[in-house]
Formats: C-alpha cells, structure tokens, sequence
C-alpha cells in the first residue's frame, strides 16, 4: 500500500491536549495518521502524518 | 396542509437538485467523486449512473406522496378492511397499489436513512458537542472545512428528508388501514405494541443494545489495565508506549457511558428523574428526550453497520476480540432501534386524536 506523507509542525505553545485534538480531526476527517513525532527540545513537535494514497483527490492537511 | 405535503416539497427539491447534479455533470456529492467515501457502500459508484437514479427516486416519491395526500379517506374505516373481501371506500387505492406504494416508499426511506449515510455522520455527532463548545474560543484550531463540507450536509439534509417521508408515508399507511393517523393503534387489542408486551420484550432489546457498548468498554478497560485482550503483546507495549491505551481508556469510558444510558429504557430512573439530579428530581423524564437520542444513534450506528460489512477487507482479515465490537454494530443498532420503539410503546400516554390507550396522571407533556 503507497502511503502519503506530510509533515507538521506544532509550535511549544500548542499545549498536549489541543494537539491531540487537533491531529483526532486531521485523522477522522482527512484520513492522516501519526507516522512519526519528534519532541524538540524548546517544545516544538515535529510530526510526520501520512495516509493512504486514493484515486479520487482528498482534502488536504488544513495547515 | 398534511405531512404528506409537506414532505413532497423537499423531495422534490432535492430530485430537482439530482436532476442538475446529472445535466451538470459535476456535484454529485456520493458515490465514486466523493474524496472520502472509504466508508460508504455507494463509493464505487460512478455520479453519471447514480445521479439520474437518485434523481429519479426522488421525483417518483414527490408524485407517490402527493397521491397519497389525496386517496385514502380521513373518516375511519373498519380495521379489517384490507384482510377481508369488504369493498372498498371510493378514493381508496385498490390493495396491490397501495402496496406497491408502501414498498417503494419504505425502499427510498431506507436508501436515504440508512445506505447514504456513512460512518462519517457517527463520527460527526461524536466531535460536534467538542466543536460547538470549543468553536467560541477558536478551540481546537483546525479548519472547519474539513469537518463541514458538502458531502456531510448532503447526509444530514438526506437523514432529514428520509425522517420526513417516513413520517408521512406512516401516517397514511396507518390512514389507509383504519388505524389512528396519529398513534397507530386501532380497534383489535392486545398484541406486541401494549405497554405490558413492550415492557416484555424491550427488556431483552435493551440487554442487548447496553450489551454492546460494554463489551467493547470491556476490551479498551482491559487494553488500559495492561491486559492484551485480543491483541498481541507487542501491539499492547506499542499502544502503552506512545500513549494510545489512554485514548482507548477514554473512548471505553464513553461507550460505557452509553450502554448505562441504554439501560435507562427499561430502567425507573428513565421514567422519573433520579434524586440526585438537583432541580430535576422527582419529574417525569420526557420520553422524547430518550426516544430523539437513541433513534438517531441506532440509525447512525446501522448506516455505519452496512459501510463495514461491504468492505472486502473485512472478509480476508484473521478475527479477534478486538473486532468483535465492532462487527455487532447491526445487532446493536436493530437492537437500539427496537429497545427505543418498547419505550415508546411503554410510555406514550393516551392519544390525543383518538383517545386510545390507557389514561395515565400529569399527562400533558408526555412528550
């Protein structure tokens, strides 16, 4: 299966639980999933999203 | 102006809009050009077929309700009309076409109630109590247009409608069979619909339909407290690791939630509200507030039900526990349809139209 990715940054300021809701939409609604978070060090996360790749178009990662 | 009126209006509306969607060539919102339609039954449709046929279903129930709205006499016939050789009142439809019309009628009802919809209007009423609260406060920042797009308003505006002409084509089948417009009940007694047959079997409904939600509680519980319940032991240290048991923990807490609301059919505290509900205790529990509810999650959780069992995927992978719930998703949904129809049967008070059923205290708002 061909997987799709894009990544993601989320600045030290996004707490734990805005992110985590906000990658629940990405993945409900958008078909991303986690493929990979790398926490830095100032706070920052790094995440890597990637989904299935589909014939038809799909609505890309809103940010 | 009658329900069956009423509902013509937006059928019609909306199989003009199927008509345009077929013309235009572009729009269709289900079948094959929908970006996410990994859930639907109609996914690999192509809009140029499904168009005009959507179009066409719609438009030939806007004439069906209408004809409706103008046979069937209002004056109440005999309940034995349709089983026995008794001829018919003038202005009625002979037995084959008014079955014939019941049929296509229930047949779209079901197409726009439960096989265009998909997983994804579930998933939409779990995130939108978090969406409305949290949508003054520009909380969680996402953009809407990823969760309030065309293809969700079409399954909304398509739940809506199917509701709408059910109603309709309900009141005139029971019209047509000389039973109450309103209620349903007619002259024979007895029966499965009496408050105390209800009682009877919406408690095995109601087992069934709290049953569900709580053995998948049961399995994410277990996943949290360290036990592979149907999993391996590898993918329990990944999910313990990166934190996903809590997210299962939180989600078997919902739906643990919601197998102790289901009871609550069959329950006291269903009736009246508990003593501890401050301001609440001691009254009568309008018996919309259950029945508005549970419809939709059953008919959601059907909707869901078929998406599933049409992916091919499903017949090839290997079984476990931890599929188990999710594979029950139609026995749960039937079950909830059915457990909430007992409640109503079991709770609804005297009718107002026909004054059938049994005369209750404090009734005025039943409902």
């Amino acid at each position: 299966m061909d997987y799709e990715y894009a990544p993601l940054r989320l600045p030290s300021n996004v707490d734990r639980l805005t992110a985590a809701a906000q990658l629940a939409i990405q993945a409900e609604f958008s078909g991303w999933e986690l493929a990979r978070v790398q926490l830095f060090r100032d706070g920052t996360r790094q995440v890597v999203l990637r989904r299935k790749v589909r014939e038809n178009p799909q609505p890309g990662l809103s940010y | 102006m009658s329900i069956q009126i009423k509902a013509a209006g937006p059928a019609a509306a909306y199989g003009t809009l199927g008509l345009y969607w077929t013309f235009a060539g572009h729009g269709f919102p289900f079948g094959r050009d929908d970006p996410r339609n990994g859930t639907s039954v109609l996914r690999t449709l192509d809009p140029a077929v499904i168009a005009p046929i959507f179009a066409g279903m719609l438009l030939i129930t806007a004439v069906l309700l209408l004809i409706m709205h103008g046979s069937g006499s209002q004056e109440r016939h005999p309940s034995h009309e349709y089983r026995s050789e008794l001829p018919l009142p003038a202005g009625h439809p002979t037995r084959a076409a008014r079955l014939a019309m019941l049929g296509w009628c229930w047949a779209v009802v079901v197409a726009l109630v439960i096989v265009v919809p998909d997983t994804r209007l579930l998933t939409l009423a779990g995130y939108l109590p978090i969406l409305i609260v949290g949508a003054p406060f520009g909380w969680p920042p996402i953009d809407y247009g990823i969760v309030f797009n065309w293809q969700h308003a079409n399954q909304v505006v398509c739940l809506a409608l199917g509701l709408l002409v059910a109603l309709a084509v309900l009141r005139w089948q029971r019209r047509t069979a000389g039973a109450c417009e309103a209620c349903g009940r007619d002259d024979r007694a007895g029966g499965w619909t009496t408050p105390g047959a209800a009682a009877r079997w919406g408690r095995w409904a109601t087992g069934v339909a709290a049953a569900v939600p709580a053995f998948y509680a049961v399995v994410r519980l277990a996943w949290a407290a360290g036990i592979p319940f149907g999993i391996s032991d590898e993918f329990l240290a990944e999910m313990q690791r990166t934190g996903m048991v809590w997210a299962g923990l939180g989600l078997g807490a919902f739906a643990l939630a919601g197998a102790v609301l289901t009871l609550g059919l069959v329950q006291r505290w269903g009736e009246v509200f508990p003593r501890w509900m401050i301001g609440l205790a001691g009254k009568r529990v309008p018996i919309r507030l259950a029945t508005v509810p549970a419809t939709f999650v059953a008919l959601a959780v059907t909707a869901a039900s078929l998406g599933l069992y049409s992916e091919p995927e499903l017949y090839t992978s290997e079984l476990s526990l931890a599929h188990i719930p999710q594979l029950a998703w139609p026995l749960w949904g039937a079950a909830l349809g059915a457990a909430t129809y007992a409640y109503h049967l079991r709770r609804r008070p005297a009718c107002r139209d026909c004054g059938r059923g049994l005369v209750r205290s404090r009734e005025p708002q039943a409902y």
